[in-house]
């Protein structure tokens, strides 16, 4: 619902910064094509200024990521200019190269925690990645806990790693993980050329009620969160999202509502996963931080207008007669794109999937006339 | 959580966000009109924003309890006239040219590096429930023992 958007105001409160694309790994899901750095990527002095911006900004919380993020030389240079701003800190490496020595820098900067992307158990998530890259994650973990910072994993789900949920984690938690974001594979990217290994939308009405069950799971101090594109509604949704306090549900994408991104060549987006122009796609470029402050950015009248524009009107499929549309405005902005098919509605959505296949047992009220007729004739 | 009890929760937050916003306004009017400096009282409200801001953040509270809960003293929006030159056109003039590089070819997992790790023993291993594709493509992963400057 926008309405709560626009109440409070809208706030730049968290920032995932791309601080480079250079990549050591070529993973089969990574959806910026990461590998190469961009051959515009700000310089030292500008990464300085965006970082002193952000913290002007009173942006909150700001991720580090990439590429891969510590193959930037100023990283915890960076890292430490926020949080001495009392910008909390996050960084998401992929622990290729990670050593002890990186842990320290970590903690010297204040982090507020590290993650880590592991992709399954060592089979499957060497597959998706390389030979041996499960080990070393395993052993970052250790050095980062060792420095006393907190341990965040990243797990994208795909259909080689959508049985071994338990198996992880058993593992995160034996390795004293504090935190575990699960994110379903989108095929965007590098995966769009392995869309077998999507899940099949189907999976939703057993995969999403096994994650809010995790997610409630209060037995270790491990956390479970389910990423944004994760729901939506139903049984599940209480828990799926029980870390917002007075409201737990989806209230639709924060992308240039309360969330932003800014690219390593200097584009701001509302969201890092929207596509940008490397995915011929140049809609979701707000401006650039050469050429604008990111508060100039930030306040345009006409930025961010798939979001702060939004109208229910806009819903296609299924999403214009769901009793959730007008507060869940089509879900996730980044998985409706990458789907394909903008008047299907979200396909990847519980709630879609549970009336599409009758699993009312799923939901909490009674299907209304409109979205049982909705599913009379075959989609 | 039923559809009817959603939305009772976000009618309960609008108004009790209406009146957060009653009683600042309210407040600063009154001192206004007794003489009180502007922007002494901008500064005021923007730091206690900002000590509640950092006091919920360093408590590791819950995302929505720091965006809901949290007065933003500085949310409205930016009133001041846009640069009609660069929001003119679907495509944002002054965002940066994104080099089109060719993206990556879908790598060969490279062999074991020499400073590979030993391999772990997990009791944690599970038979995949589909066996790993075979991969394509050629590009060689850099050798981690030379870790980028």
């Amino acid at each position: 619902m926008l309405e709560v958007f626009q109440r409070v105001g809208l706030v730049p409160r968290a920032c995932g910064w791309e601080l480079t694309l250079r990549c050591n790994m070529s993973c089969k899901h990574c959806g910026s094509f990461a590998g190469r750095p961009r051959e515009d990527e700000l310089s030292h002095d500008e990464c300085l200024r965006v970082a002193d911006e952000l913290a002007e900004m009173r942006c909150g919380r700001v991720t580090l990521t990439g590429g891969e993020p510590t193959l930037h030389p100023a990283w915890d240079e960076l890292a430490l200019r926020l949080t001495r701003q009392k910008v909390q800190v996050g960084l998401i490496s992929n622990a290729w190269q990670w050593q002890a020595r990186d842990a320290e820098r970590a903690a010297r900067a204040g982090l507020h925690n590290v993650g880590f992307s592991l992709d399954g158990l060592e089979a499957e998530h060497d597959s998706f990645r390389a030979p041996g890259s499960f080990t070393r994650v395993l052993e970052a973990i250790r050095t980062v806990r060792a420095a006393g910072l907190e341990v965040a994993i990243n797990t994208t789900l795909h259909t080689l790693n959508r049985n071994q949920l338990l198996a992880m984690r058993a593992l995160l938690v034996d390795l004293g993980v504090r935190s575990w974001q699960l994110q379903i594979a989108i095929p965007t990217g590098a995966m769009a050329a392995h869309r077998e290994l999507v899940l099949p939308p189907e999976d939703l009405l057993w995969l999403v009620p096994l994650i809010a069950d995790l997610c409630g799971d209060r037995s270790t101090r491990l956390r479970v969160v389910a990423s944004d594109h994760i729901g939506y509604f139903g049984k599940a949704e209480a828990h799926l999202r029980q870390q917002d306090v007075s409201m737990p549900f989806w209230l639709g994408c924060w992308a240039g509502l309360h969330v932003f991104s800014i690219e390593s060549g200097g584009n701001v987006k509302g969201c890092l996963s929207l596509p940008s122009t490397r995915h011929g796609e140049a809609g979701y470029v707000e401006g650039n931080v050469r050429k604008s402050s990111l508060r100039e950015i930030w306040n345009r009248p006409t930025g961010f207008a798939y979001n702060r524009n939004f109208r229910v009107d806009d819903l296609k499929g299924f999403c214009r007669v769901c009793r959730y549309g007008d507060l869940c405005r089509g879900g996730c902005t980044w998985k409706r794109y990458s789907h394909g098919n903008p008047d299907a509605g979200d396909l990847y959505c519980l709630y879609y999937q549970a009336m599409k296949h009758r699993r009312h047992d799923l939901l909490e009220d009674e299907p209304s006339e409109a979205e049982r007729g909705f599913f009379a004739v075959p989609v | 959580m039923k559809e009817k009890e959603i939305r009772e929760r976000v009618e309960q937050f609008l108004k009790r966000t209406a009146r957060n916003v009653v009683v600042p306004a309210s407040l600063g009017l009154g001192l206004s009109l007794s003489g009180c400096e502007g922007n002494a009282l901008r500064a005021r409200a923007t730091d206690a924003g900002r000590d509640l801001s950092d006091t919920a953040i360093t408590q590791d509270l819950p995302a929505m309890y720091l965006v809901y809960l949290v007065m933003m003293p500085d949310a409205a929006p930016d009133t001041r006239p846009a640069d009609t030159e660069s929001e003119a056109g679907a495509l944002r003039p002054d965002a940066g040219p994104d080099i089109s590089s060719p993206p990556p070819p879908y790598m060969v997992p490279p062999s074991p590096s020499e400073d590979a790790m030993p391999a772990p023993q997990p009791p944690y291993l599970l038979m995949p429930a589909i066996a790993p594709p075979t991969s394509g493509g050629t590009a060689p992963i850099p050798d981690p023992s030379k870790k980028a400057e």
